[in-house]
């Protein structure tokens, strides 16, 4: 009986212990790939190549004019 | 140096929703985020109109004024933007915008509101041009690539207007100039009626 006891005693602190550990795997897991590195501030720097009147602007100004 | 500026032409708008669906198609714009939406002005009303409403890129814009952190920056051309590495989802320049351009993703851990999101005028942010940074937090970059904002290019009856603010005045000079305005415009007696013309009497020997 004691002995039977025991066994109890021991799966139940086991099952405890593993799933302790795979929690908190899971949650390591999880946090990891979240968030990327932060990226540097950057600061606003005026566009080089920005608008520019290319062909494909100057077709949508003429089909804006019928 | 050219201007950017959007324009909707209320005589033409059909409310189709184009223009909303292509920005969060173009910019994967995550649920509950309308960077663009169509409003209707006295709606269901003789004299309704709608409107394509987003960001106007103000030339004094209220939201930079009141940014606490000061992430919002204006481009060359005129297109307001703004840094998500720098902004802290106060949520500030929503209340100050008159447009309500500024959307606040809710989907945050914790409920918490998340990083400002708003229309681009489809130039990106102050990542490098095209990068997969600037897609993932603004979306694409059309003015990089020489287009303008898509929702202004697949209008089919180009009642959103979006590019240079001086061909764009010259388009719509020549729109008003053409059409009329008001009750002048052509099939306004047939959609909407005479106000001021007498009633028909019926006709006699009419149908039974």
């Amino acid at each position: 009986m004691t002995r039977q006891a025991n066994l109890k005693r021991r799966h139940f602190l086991l099952t405890a212990g593993v799933g302790g550990v795979s929690a908190a795997a899971a949650a390591v897991a999880m946090r990891a790939p979240a968030e990327p590195p932060p990226a540097t501030e950057t600061v606003a720097e005026p566009e080089r190549d920005g608008y520019r009147l290319t062909e494909h602007v100057a077709s949508y100004y003429r089909t804006a004019r019928v | 140096m050219a201007r950017m500026k959007f324009i909707c032409d209320t005589e033409r708008c059909i409310e189709c929703n184009g223009c909303v669906t292509a920005c969060k198609n173009e910019h994967e714009v995550p649920w509950g985020v309308n960077r663009r939406r169509v409003v209707a002005i006295n709606d269901g009303v003789p004299g309704e109109r709608s409107l394509s409403v987003a960001c106007m890129h103000c030339s004094d814009a209220p939201c930079m004024a009141v940014c606490p952190v000061d992430c919002f920056y204006r481009t060359d051309e005129g297109v307001v933007l703004h840094d998500k590495n720098l902004c802290i989802g106060c949520g500030y320049c929503f209340y100050a915008c008159p447009f309500g351009a500024p959307q606040f993703p809710q989907a945050g851990a914790f409920g918490l509101r998340g990083k400002m999101d708003k229309c681009t005028f489809c130039a990106g942010g102050p990542e490098e041009n095209g990068s997969e940074a600037e897609f993932r937090k603004y979306g694409r970059n059309r003015l990089a690539e020489g287009k303008l904002p898509l929702c202004a290019e697949v209008c089919s009856t180009k009642a959103l207007l979006g590019g240079d603010a001086d061909v764009l005045a010259d388009i719509y000079r020549q729109r008003v100039m053409t059409r009329g305005k008001g009750a002048d415009i052509w099939g306004w007696s047939t959609a909407y009626g005479k106000p001021d013309a007498p009633a028909q009497p019926p006709a006699a020997g009419g149908k039974s």
